[in-house]
This record gives C-alpha cells, structure tokens and sequence, in this order.
C-alpha cells in the first residue's frame, strides 16, 4: 500500500460515534478522510473536496443513503460507492446497479472488523491490487 | 267385488225413481182410468134417476089417459102436458149418453114410441070430442092402449139398462179398485227388495273401503309408513284414499328427509330419554360408536360411548332441569392421541317422556388449528419485534466495536502512527502495550469484540425472521435436499464431537415420483440441516438397548396439493411443555452457549412465511420426536 494509491474517503453515517470510528480507522491507515453526517452534508463535501470512494449508510436524516448515491453520482460520475447498513434485508435498487452498485459492495452493520470495509474501499478503487 | 260408491249411488238413485214411479205414476194412472169409469157411473146413476122420473111420469100419463078413457072426455093436456116433459128427458139422456149407443137407441126408440102415444092420444082425444061413442074410439083406444104397453116396454128395458149400467160400473169399478191394491203391495214390495239391494250395494261401497282405510291410518299411526290403501274407483272414497296414500306418502318423504338431514349431519347426533337411553343415532354416531341402531337403542348413552361415563350425572340433571349444557373442547385421550369434543345437550320435552338431543362434535383438528394460529401469531409478533429490535441494536453494536478497535488500533505498535505520535510527547508505547498485556487490557478489548460479535450474530439470526430472501425459486428435488441435509450433518465437525451423526440409522422411505417443489433451496437445506442435528443431539442423551438403534426415518409424501416431509427420531423425545415453546425464538434446552435457541424458529418462518407451509411436531416422552412439514407443490407466488 502506497500512499499515492490511496483513495479520499467519505464517511456519511448519522451516528458521530460510528462515524468517529470508520474516520479514526481510515485515518490511522492514512486515508485522506471527510465526514458528514447526512446527505445533503455529504453532497456539500464533495463540492469542496476530492473524493474517491463514499461509505454511505441508508437510514440518515433527511435524503437517504439511496438518494444521495444518485444525486452524488449524476453530478461526480467517477465516485464509487461503498453500503454500510444496519438492514439485513437491504437490496440493491435498479438505478443503483445501473450506477454499478453490486452485492459485494454491501456491508451490513456491525462488521467484523473495519479492515474488511478498509479493504473493500481499497478494492473498489483500484480493483487490481484491491486483495493485497 | 269391489263396488265403486259412485256405481252404488247410481244405482240407489235408480232404485228411488223405480220406486217414485211405481208408487206416483200407477196410482195417477189407475186413479184417471177409475175417473172414467166414475164419470160413466155417475152418469149411469143420473140416468136410472132419470128413467125413474120417466116412469113416473109415463105412470101418471097412463092414469091420466085411463081416466079419460072411462070418461070419454077431452081431458088431453094433462097427457100431453107429461109425455113432452118424458120427451126433453130423454132427449136429455140421450145427450148425456153419446158414449152408450145402446142407450142412446133405446132412449130414441122409446121417444119414438112416446110421440106415437101421444100423438095417439092426441088423435083419441079429438076423436071422442066429437062422438064419445063411435066406433073410431074404440079402435083408438084400442091403438093407444097397444103403443102405451109398447112404450112402457120400452121404458122398461131402458130402466133395466140403466140398472144394469149402474150394476156394470160398480163392479168394475171395484175391480179395477181391487188391481190397483194389488200393484201398489207389489210396488212397496218391489221398493222394499230394491232398498235392500240398494243398502247392500252401499254397504259394499262405503264400508269396505272405509274399513281399508280405518286400518290404513292405523297401520300409519303404528309407523308403518309404506302402507298403501287399494282403492283406485274414481269415486269421493277413491279420492278419500288416494289424498290418504299422497299424505303417507308425503309423510314417508318427510320422515326420509329429516333422517337424511340428521344423517348429512358431519357430528355424532343421538337423542336419549330421561334415563339417558338411545333413542335415535345418525349415521356418523352409528359410525364411530360402532353400534347398529337396533343394538343402541335402550342402551345408555355411557354404555355406547365411554367418555360420557364421567358426565353421567351431569347428562341427567341436564335432561332433568331442562337446561341447555355446552362443554366445549371436552378432552379425550384415545389410542393415545389427545381428542377435543363439543359435547352440547339440547334438553326437550313431550308430552310422554323429557329427554336431550346431544349433539358431539370432533373439534380436534380446529383446536389444533387454533393453537398452530396462536403459536403462528406469537412467533410473528416477536419476529417482528426481533427484526426492529435488531436494527436499533446494529448500530450501538457498530459503534462499540468500531470504537473498540479504534482503542485496540490505537494501542497497537504495529501502527507507524502510533508511533509518531507517541514519539511527539516522549513516551514509550512499548511500555504501555507491554502494561496493557500485564493488566490483562488488551485480553478485555478482545472479549468486548468477542461479546460484539456474538451479539451481532444473534441479531443477524433474529432478522432471518424478517428478511426478505433475494435467493430465486426454483423446482428442486426435496429428496436430494434431504439427502443433502444428512451428508452436511454427517460432515459436522461440531455434531462429531458429541456424537457421531454416522452411528445414527437413517432409513428413508421416499415417495416415488413426488413431484419437484418450487422452493429456496439454501432455507429448506438448512431447515432440514437444522431438524436432523437437533434430532442427533438429543439422541446423544438417550442411553439405547441392542435391540434398539438410534434411528431417524426420512418420509416424503405427496398429500392433495401439499408434499409432505416427516423426520422422526426415537430419541429421548419431550414433554408437553417443551413441545408447545419448541418454535419460540430464544427457547432452548441445550446447555448454556450451544444454542441461541434461534435455529428452529428460523425453520419455523422459513417454511411457514417464506414458503407458505406448515410445520409441527409431535412428541412422546422415550419414544421419540417428529417434526411434519408441508409444502404447498405449486410453490408461492413470489
């Protein structure tokens, strides 16, 4: 893992704690990491900075994670997406497919270790090297 | 022979104007011929009268013309004077008499002979006026005296006949009187013969057949409803007999359908007496109590069905009061099974006896029903409540572990950042790791991820109640699932453990052709997986004899529209309460840590809510355990 590899992470979870946690873990891994509580925050992150891959949670105030990952892929097409839900029974709408959401993207809550959500947004953004 | 009434109506009616004719008509009959005969005697009557006067009269003209004779001397008038007045009655009988020509002749001869007379007479006495004594008078005299003895001959024989015409008509009249005595005794004979014949034919026709028809009713009010009365005349007796065989015949209609309505009835019907006797057993009572009605009937109720010999003095004092008494879900244990009955007695009362219809209803599989309901219901609601549950525990549970590894992270010296930082405020981090492992901290984060995970699988298995699969349906071979679930169960590594899955007997007893189901083929593998492994680990409490291996027998069975799966173990099997809490969530016999209890009740929802089956268990203590599950063939729609 070299640093020029790494891609800017976005964590959009309404939980601070949560949050807190996937941000501290990406950090101390030197992610370059944003944060944003809702939606609508998110969306405002990533006018302002660079983002590669999004870790988006579905239940959050205001637009939901569904809503976001569509409003944010229409306006930054290259963005990928990472689900990381409380819901067993989520399933992926059509619109996101199309957008290139699959099931292995999809990360129920709580997971096992965060190094799995770490390697999945290593993976999706750069899909050769994502198993090392 | 049978006479129809009618036919002796007729007949009577003929017999009454026989008899009004013979007892009107030959009276009126001989009464206008008598009539005749009267008129000719009255007339014959007035004639004698009348010829009298006529000899008087002829008596007084002879004495008169004597006289003159004596005294020859014009002494005419007198004569002439009688003998006209003689001449206007003849005439007059002559008129009366136009039937009697005999009479008629001789009253014209003896007026001939008068006016001779008189003219004679007439002739003498001009004669003797002139010469009283010539020889002219004499000779006259002498021809007056001649047609006078002529006529009075005459008027002789004419009163002669008239006497005889009088004489005449009496006797026939008399006769004729004596004949019609006569016909009138044999008419009131012949009426009285004709009245007899009439009373007889009447009796013929009215009796007898009334006395068929008084047997009919009787036969009817003595039950026997087949009867028929055998008149067929077209008479009001005929009709009488045919609305009497119509109304047997309704009657024996009625009574067929009431029985066949008692009959169609799908519970045990009986009626009893006061003394609790039978009465009256439909086809299902005759059925499951094995009874003819013949054999039932006076028997008691208890005596023909067992179960009621508790009730006994509760089944009197219910025909006694005339209360109605409901005992609902009676329960029953026969050849072991557990039986539910609506025992409902419905008290009557007749004017001869008091007695109670009972009626016994099996309720057995709605009881059943009810409880499969309550328990479908409960399990519901908590898989609900566990899938809205899990979700708000995911995220605390996320939080914890996240920040629980964002400690252990931060500890750790792997971490170059830890390091700098470290580095930055002068402290040596090997030291702290190295205190972190002596106090046992480090140990506590990992069982804090333990805990975490533990939990987090817990929650994962409680929103398997809820979960919407995305696995796709497809037509499988639920014998190569079952198959399947033994080889996995076989290869459990935890299952080997304890017990060894392979000393098990499996003994399958495959329907042939049992048609393929539409089904998720992962769930039902694992509720099969999940039935046989709790079946292995029972068995491994149960201490077996020689003779009796630990066996699981695998059934299939193609049921109506349903496919049905049995797997039956002769474990150590469970008590009552065990089986009704079996599908609970959470529930568990096994020790502490072997089981979250969960594994069943996510079977339970896998085949009752995702597959739209059933499942249940039936279990005896020592005997074993089996677990029935159906599946609809034609799958759900999804």
């Amino acid at each position: 893992m070299t640093e020029s590899k790494l891609p800017n992470v976005l964590i959009i979870d309404d939980e601070p704690n949560l949050n807190q946690a996937l941000h501290d873990a990406f950090e101390d891994y030197d992610f370059e990491v944003y944060s944003a509580l809702s939606g609508e925050l998110g969306l405002f992150q990533l006018e302002e900075n660079k983002i590669d891959v999004c870790i988006v949670d579905m239940r959050l105030p205001g637009m939901t994670g569904n809503e976001f990952i569509i409003a944010a892929h229409s306006t930054h097409p290259h963005l990928k997406f990472i689900i990381h839900t409380g819901s067993t029974d989520y399933s992926i709408p059509q619109k996101l497919r199309r957008i290139g959401v699959e099931k292995e993207h999809i990360f129920i809550k709580p997971v096992k270790s965060l190094s799995e959500l770490i390697n999945a947004v290593i993976k999706i953004y750069n899909p050769m090297n994502g198993s090392e | 022979m049978q006479i129809s009434f009618q036919n002796a109506r007729r007949t009577s009616l003929g017999i009454m104007i026989v008899l009004i004719v013979s007892v009107c008509i030959i009276p009126l009959f001989l009464y206008s011929h008598i009539a005749g005969h009267l008129q000719s005697f009255l007339i014959s009557l007035s004639n004698v009268d009348k010829s009298m006067e006529i000899m008087n009269l002829f008596h007084n003209a002879r004495e008169d013309f004597d006289g003159m004779v004596n005294c020859r001397c014009n002494q005419v008038e007198p004569v002439n004077d009688k003998m006209n007045k003689i001449i206007t009655i003849s005439n007059s009988i002559i008129e009366k008499n136009l039937n009697n020509t005999r009479l008629q002749e001789k009253a014209s001869l003896f007026i001939k002979s008068t006016t001779k007379f008189r003219n004679v007479v007439q002739y003498y006495a001009e004669e003797i006026e002139v010469d009283p004594n010539c020889d002219n008078a004499d000779q006259m005299e002498k021809l007056a005296i001649e047609t006078k003895n002529e006529s009075m001959e005459i008027l002789a024989s004419f009163v002669r006949d008239c006497n005889e015409d009088v004489r005449f008509y009496i006797s026939l009249i008399s006769d004729e009187l004596n004949i019609g005595e006569l016909l009138s005794v044999i008419a009131l004979s012949m009426g009285i013969f004709l009245g007899l014949i009439a009373a007889i034919l009447m009796t013929k026709a009215l009796a007898i057949p009334l006395e068929k028809l008084i047997q009919g009713t009787r036969k009817i009010a003595e039950g026997d409803l087949n009867h028929r009365v055998q008149i067929n005349t077209k008479d009001e007796i005929g009709h009488l007999s045919h609305s009497f065989n119509n109304m047997a015949q309704k009657l024996l209609l009625a009574g067929e359908q009431l029985r066949s309505i008692v009959d169609s009835m799908p519970f045990m019907l009986l009626c009893v007496n006061s003394k609790g006797e039978i009465s009256l057993m439909n086809k299902v009572a005759h059925k499951k109590t094995g009874y003819s009605n013949a054999d039932a009937i006076n028997k008691k109720l208890w005596e023909i069905i067992p179960y009621f010999k508790p009730e006994k003095e509760n089944v009197l004092a219910t025909i006694n009061k005339g209360k109605l008494s409901i005992n609902r879900r009676y329960n029953v244990i026969s050849e072991g099974r557990n039986l539910y009955f609506d025992i409902t007695l419905y008290p009557y009362r007749t004017s001869m006896d008091k007695g109670a219809v009972v009626l016994i209803q099996n309720v057995s599989r709605s009881v059943h029903m009810e409880e499969m309901m309550i328990q479908s219901e409960k399990m519901m609601s908590v898989g609900g409540l566990a899938a809205g549950m899990a979700h708000e525990i995911n995220n605390p549970l996320g939080i914890i572990m996240g920040l629980t590894q964002t400690i252990i992270r931060r500890f750790s010296l792997d971490l170059k950042k830890n390091k700098i930082v470290a580095d930055a405020i002068d402290l040596d981090l090997n030291k702290v790791e190295g205190y972190m492992r002596e106090r046992d901290i480090i140990k506590s984060l990992d069982g804090i991820m333990d805990a975490g995970n533990r939990a987090a699988k817990i929650v994962r298995d409680m929103l398997e109640f809820s979960r919407k699969s995305e696995s796709v349906r497809a037509k499988c071979s639920l014998h190569n699932l079952l198959d399947k679930a033994v080889e996995l169960a076989s290869n459990d590594y935890d299952l080997k453990k304890k017990f060894d899955f392979r000393a098990i007997h499996i003994k399958k007893r495959y329907q042939e052709d049992l048609p393929l189901i539409n089904v998720i083929e992962t769930e039902i593998e694992q509720v099969f997986l999940n039935l046989l492994r709790n079946a292995a680990q029972a068995m491994a409490d149960k201490d077996y004899t020689e003779e009796e291996r630990p066996t699981i027998a695998l059934q299939t069975m193609k049921k109506g529209n349903l496919v049905q799966v049995k797997i039956e173990d002769n474990g150590p099997g469970m008590d009552k309460t065990t089986c009704k809490r079996i599908f609970e969530p959470f529930f568990t016999t096994k020790d502490v840590g072997k089981g979250t209890g969960l594994g069943l009740s996510v079977s339970y929802f896998i085949i009752t809510n995702t597959h739209k089956g059933d499942i249940f268990v039936e279990s005896t203590p020592d005997i074993g355990t089996k677990f029935i599950i159906h599946l609809p063939i034609d799958g759900v729609p999804e």
